[in-house]
């Protein structure tokens, strides 16, 4: 029992994939943490993860956040399927919502970035294909431009207004209810 | 500040389209609405039918009417909406003014799917003649549908919309096999205790704008009338007091009977999925039950909320012996709403904390249906006008493709005038094709006969 324990807990550790970010700098991780990304994990199914998987898109600065990201999240996952079987199911909702709340505010931390860390996390999630955390930045930018006025957007993003006065009064005219 | 400005410049065009689309489809419809005067990219881009498509479904609030006491008169029956959002305008106008200012006199509201209204509207000029409306609150936009065969016999309407799938839009109407109770002898209070067997369904289809009749293929089961019906899967799904849902689809092809553990009188769509709740009135318990194994029509037991455990021996939840009166479930969360007691207190029962929160206190004179409303930004449409349809959805599609092949989204807004145009031109010259083609062939026949007469 103990030697099987020791086995499978061999068998982790040989599974490390190295991820090598566009300034060529290494992380190592732990398969489980590597296969939240759908794009790794078909790469490792292909079985061409030898000698690192080189990621040209992606900045070391950005890599460590993700990889911060997918290591909580790989845990997450793991105890919630370690669980299941060894808690009563009053005893199991209950260590699950405790689990939840700590994830959510683990979250929450997370997305505390400057908007273009927020924008480059966005486009390596979508590289990487991490439903999750595209999910959870996406939703960030959402509720950061919710609520604001055209001045305000044009002043986030920087976007010049090329509609002419005319089009302009006629677009508010058409959705003035949107700005009661 | 240069710096930062280029640097600010950089990341917002590093950002593909797909992922704009992914985050604006998370921004609310009010906002969106505001941010398309901001420049001519941002004007195509929160107009995009793939962004209003995704973008969050809102339970904006319940429509249903009241009857002034103390006399029934149908002149006296108002018009009322629960705005849900809170503060500010609800997102549509309750009082359905577009429709009076038609020339009609009452409407009744008989059935509504994501964003689409289904109304019995009573003429102005007719005495008692009636239009069936299907409209849109948001855009005002409505249409009166062809009359359906009258038939003898009661009959109850249902309204299909699905616009994640297809811009048109289906009307049921499910009518008793025989006998039925005059109309004169209606009764308010006892027409929730009506049953019938359902003999045939008519479907009426906004592509083709025609009625088809259907035999019913669902047996013998039985339906009360203003039974729990919810368009799913591009089917009317229905139940039954044989503890079934019954399924028809919007060609009248295929009938299906999902068993189900009770005689559920509610049943909604949450989250992907079908529910429903059955009240136990001698234990005061609801049970809330989902399909999610919809291919093995198998329902599993969410949870039972047990109102003495809530809510100590004396509370509202069966008061009187009552059941509460489950009228929706929220689209996105766990919402449970429902109308508790004689003084019809609306609250909301939310299942993950299992707290029931007040909404507000439904006038005593208020009547059903309370049917609850996700307002929907696009557009249905009618097959009949098949022109300006094929035009709209050209103009719709060049305004995506442009979307997906330029970073710049250089839009004409109004494309859908020009692409019209094309249309007919691109008509006109067909035609004259053919009339050259056919002035050739007779010429040829003229030489060859001329030729002929010669000899």
């Amino acid at each position: 029992m103990a030697s099987a324990g020791s086995g499978d807990e061999k068998a982790a550790a040989a599974a490390m994939i190295t991820l090598i970010s566009s300034d060529n700098e290494k992380f190592e991780v732990t398969e489980a943490t590597a296969t939240l990304s759908q794009t790794i994990r078909h790469m490792i199914e292909d079985g061409c993860t030898d000698g690192g998987v080189p990621l040209p898109n992606v900045t070391s600065k950005i890599l460590a956040r993700v990889i911060e990201y997918c290591k909580k999240h790989a845990t997450a996952a793991a105890g919630e399927e370690g669980s299941s079987s060894s808690f009563s199911d009053a005893a199991f909702l209950e260590v699950d919502r405790a689990f939840l709340e700590e994830l959510e505010e683990f979250d929450d931390a997370f997305l505390e970035v400057d908007r273009a860390t927020l924008f480059d996390l966005i486009l390596a999630a979508n590289y990487l294909d991490i439903k999750g955390l595209l999910n959870l930045t996406c939703q960030k930018v959402a509720d950061s431009v919710k609520g604001k006025t055209p001045e305000q957007i044009r002043e986030m993003y920087n976007i010049v207004n090329d509609l002419t006065p005319e089009e302009e009064a006629e677009i508010r005219r058409e959705t003035q209810w949107a700005f009661e | 500040m240069d710096e930062s400005s280029s640097k600010k410049e950089q990341y917002v065009a590093s950002l593909t389209d797909d992922l704009l689309v992914e985050i604006l489809s998370r921004v609310p419809y009010k906002s969106l609405c505001r941010f398309r005067c901001a420049s001519r990219s941002w004007l195509a881009l929160c107009s995009d039918p793939m962004v209003l498509k995704k973008a969050p479904k809102t339970l904006s609030g319940f429509f249903y009417r009241s009857i002034a006491e103390p006399s029934y008169n149908p002149s006296e029956l108002r018009h009322h909406f629960t705005n849900l959002s809170g503060t500010g305008r609800p997102m549509v106008d309750p009082s359905l003014n577009f429709l009076f200012s038609a020339n009609y006199v009452d409407v009744e509201f008989l059935h509504c799917c994501n964003g689409l209204l289904l109304c019995c509207c009573e003429k102005k000029s007719s005495h008692y003649g009636v239009d069936y409306v299907v409209c849109n609150p948001a855009s005002e936009k409505w249409t009166v549908l062809p009359k359906p065969e009258e038939r003898p016999g009661r009959s109850t309407m249902y309204l299909g919309f699905d616009p994640t799938v297809s811009s048109h839009f289906t009307v049921f109407v499910l009518a008793e096999f025989t006998h039925g109770m005059q109309d004169d002898e209606i009764d308010e209070d006892e027409i929730e205790d009506w049953y019938h067997q359902i003999g045939w369904v008519e479907i009426y289809l906004s592509q083709t704008g025609r009625w088809t009749y259907h035999q019913s293929q669902w047996g013998d089961r039985t339906i009360q009338v203003f039974s729990s019906g919810i368009f799913y899967n591009g089917a009317l799904h229905i139940t039954t007091i044989d503890s079934s849902v019954n399924t028809v689809d919007t060609e009248g092809k295929t009938w299906a009977t999902i068993p189900t553990p009770y005689y559920f009188r509610f049943m909604g769509m949450s989250q992907g999925h079908l529910y429903a709740v059955h009240p136990r009135r001698y234990s005061s318990q609801l049970s809330i039950w989902v399909l999610e194994d919809y291919g093995g029509k198998k329902w599993s037991l969410k949870q039972t909320i047990n109102s003495v455990e809530l809510f100590g021996a004396n509370n509202i939840f069966f008061e009187d012996g009552f059941p509460p009166h489950v009228i929706a479930i929220h689209p996105e969360s766990s919402l449970v709403f429902m109308i508790l007691g004689l003084r019809k207190n609306f609250v909301s029962y939310n299942m993950d904390t299992k707290k029931v929160q007040d909404i507000c206190n439904l006038a005593g004179e208020s009547v059903g249906p309370y049917l609850p409303y996700i307002p929907c930004f696009l557009e249905f449409q009618m097959g009949t006008k098949s022109c300006s349809i094929l035009a709209l959805a050209s103009g719709i599609t060049s305004i995506h493709e442009r979307l997906v092949q330029n970073r710049r989204y250089i839009v004409e807004f109004y494309g859908s005038e020009l692409d019209s145009s094309c249309l007919l031109q691109y008509g006109d010259l067909i035609s004259l094709y053919w009339a050259t083609l056919m002035v050739s062939v007779s010429l040829f026949a003229f030489y060859v006969l001329s030729v002929f007469n010669n000899y």
